[in-house]
């Protein structure tokens, strides 16, 4: 009788993903509302009929759970995201057409379309593949993440002029970023993976999080990792907030700025002593990114050269095309500057509050998330949007050194923007999936022996 | 005593949001509750529950978790601030309605 109670019920709901949560909960019921009639006195084949009459019509029940766990799209974010991909089109095909240009401007922008439709290509399918299941693998992806970046740096300490930025094979390269950044969700399922395990769970989520900021900041890749630290930072401040290790507050978070402090000087300290070592001489990477932070050292001309651009810019409109010649290429991270310098300011807010906007919109459908797993892979996917932003807009002020960052879907290079569209998938992909799921989401990777057998 | 049903239908979101603003609660919960508050004359059944528990999370006025509790891992519900919003305005709602429909019985009493 409950069984087939149970089966009709399901019958009803089309989307399958959502049946195992939906069982379980009905299931618990009628054997709550079993146990109470047997305690009763009825006997366990009256008690069963009687619980199943009291749970009503299996096939409107049915009908109405399946109005509500529907795969849904978030059609306001894609408007938002097409939006944004026209805008970055027209600016790159402008480009293509300054007579500024410059030959690695011209290669950057020229594949610039490509790119977006690779991109959207890119989101399209993560939106649909669900990404609990890819949560299912994230310890494995993360492990493989990690052991890549380790071979990048023994390759470095081996060959002279190894690329640790760039992987690839043949004529296919892409940026060592594209990784990095993608571990920032995965790190999030990790964290989820070992919540409910106490202290155990809080040391095996430090570990995730610390030893890949370590590998980056040994390969000097500093911006990587100062992305990579305060994302994971505030996925951990989330995870911790939310009780997930059931250690005492205070002690954790002590724990987490401990290690956010530690880490870097740790690693300071084994590139002063060590750093030499690489052929690409670490140390002499982290002098320079120092220097980057004194205001009147001579490596520090660029800075300069983007505030003098930025404060002649005219409110609309092309300033001057003297300074446009002494610009740097205006790659991934100077864009900003070259929209201010040859559209005007106003134009330059407006890509930035458009895009502002884009993420706010984002935060806020997240924030309504009730999955556990979908809400911290989310978090992670906007911190890297918002830091991005932050400091490519603070580095084209000249207020920040300069660094390797993008704005989010506008800067061009082909990592930087299947990475934007990438991680816009998985947002698509966790508001897809909101109403399918219920706060927990069961993210044990199958057994071996059960793939096998599938 | 068996109440007209669509009588109580209509405020059972109410009454459902009222149970989980004093305390988490999970499905089998509710009902019981709600039948031995309203002293058996709400006998809600578990199909038209779930229903409303589920379109209430979906418009984010109740959150959900899992939680053991003697033996058995159970689906709970907690009520959001949207949640304790909506229901404040729906007993406004309804003791307004209430006292409408107490004047107009007085009325008919006074000129009985």
């Amino acid at each position: 009788m409950m069984e087939e109670y149970i089966r009709i019920l399901l019958e009803q709901i089309r989307c399958k993903k959502s049946h195992k949560y939906i069982e379980s909960e009905i299931r618990s019921h009628i054997e709550d509302q079993i146990e109470e009639n047997m305690s009763r006195g009825m006997d366990p084949e009256t008690a069963e009929r009687m619980a199943v009459n009291s749970m009503g019509d299996p096939v409107m029940t049915g009908t109405e759970l399946d109005m509500i766990h529907r795969p849904q799209m978030n059609i306001k974010l894609i408007v938002m995201i097409a939006a944004i991909s026209i805008i970055g089109v027209l600016i790159h095909s402008l480009m293509l057409h300054d007579s500024f240009l410059q030959p690695e401007t011209e290669m950057i922008s020229g594949h610039y379309l490509r790119d977006v439709i690779i991109g959207l290509c890119v989101m399209t399918g993560i939106c649909f593949v669900d990404y609990s299941v890819i949560a299912r693998f994230s310890k494995l992806i993360g492990g493989a993440i990690i052991a890549l970046k380790i071979l990048l740096i023994v390759k470095s300490l081996i060959e002279v002029n190894s690329a640790v930025k760039w992987i690839g094979y043949g004529g296919i390269w892409m940026s060592w970023l594209l990784f990095d950044m993608i571990y920032i969700p995965i790190f999030g399922a990790i964290v989820y993976k070992n919540s409910r395990q106490g202290r155990k769970g809080l040391i095996k989520s430090f570990m995730w999080m610390y030893i890949p900021v370590f590998l980056e900041l040994l390969s000097a890749n500093m911006t990587c990792a100062l992305i990579m630290l305060i994302s994971m930072t505030a996925q951990m401040y989330l995870a911790i907030r939310k009780g997930w290790f059931g250690e005492s507050y205070k002690a954790a978070i002590t724990a987490l700025v401990s290690g956010d402090v530690a880490t870097p000087s740790i690693a300071a300290s084994v590139v002063k002593a060590f750093g030499s070592v690489f052929p690409t001489n670490t140390f002499n990477l982290y002098r320079d990114i120092v220097a980057g932070f004194i205001a009147n050292d001579e490596r520090n001309y660029i800075t300069g050269m983007l505030r003098t651009i930025n404060k002649a810019a005219l409110l609309f409109g092309d300033s001057s095309s003297e300074l446009s010649n002494s610009m740097p290429a205006a790659d991934n991270q100077y864009m900003l500057t070259y929209i201010n310098c040859h559209y005007g300011i106003m134009v330059g807010i407006a890509v930035c509050l458009l895009i502002g906007w884009s993420l706010f919109y984002m935060f806020r459908s997240l924030i309504k998330q009730n999955n556990q797993l979908g809400l911290i892979v989310g978090t992670g996917c906007l911190m890297i949007f918002i830091l991005n932003l932050a400091l490519n807009i603070l580095i084209n002020l000249g207020a920040f050194p300069i660094m390797e960052c993008w704005i989010p879907f506008i800067s061009a290079g082909g990592s930087c923007i299947v990475l934007s569209y990438a991680l816009t998938g998985i947002l698509l992909s966790i508001y897809r999936y909101k109403n399918v799921y219920p706060s927990d989401v069961d993210v044990k990777m199958p057994k071996l022996k059960l793939l096998l057998e599938q | 005593m068996a109440l007209d049903k669509s009588l109580v239908s209509g405020s059972m979101t109410m009454l459902i949001l009222k149970l989980i603003s004093e305390r988490d609660m999970y499905g089998y919960e509710m009902i019981d509750t709600l039948r031995q508050r309203s002293n058996h004359s709400f006998e809600l059944k578990a199909g038209t529950l779930y229903p409303i528990l589920h379109g209430l999370e979906e418009k984010g006025m109740v959150r959900s978790y899992d939680k053991e509790f003697a033996g058995k891992t159970r689906k709970y519900y907690s009520i959001t601030s949207s949640g304790m919003a909506q229901l404040e305005e729906r007993t406004k709602e309804w003791k307004e309605y209430s006292d409408a429909v107490r004047g107009v019985l007085a009325l008919e009493v006074s000129v009985l």
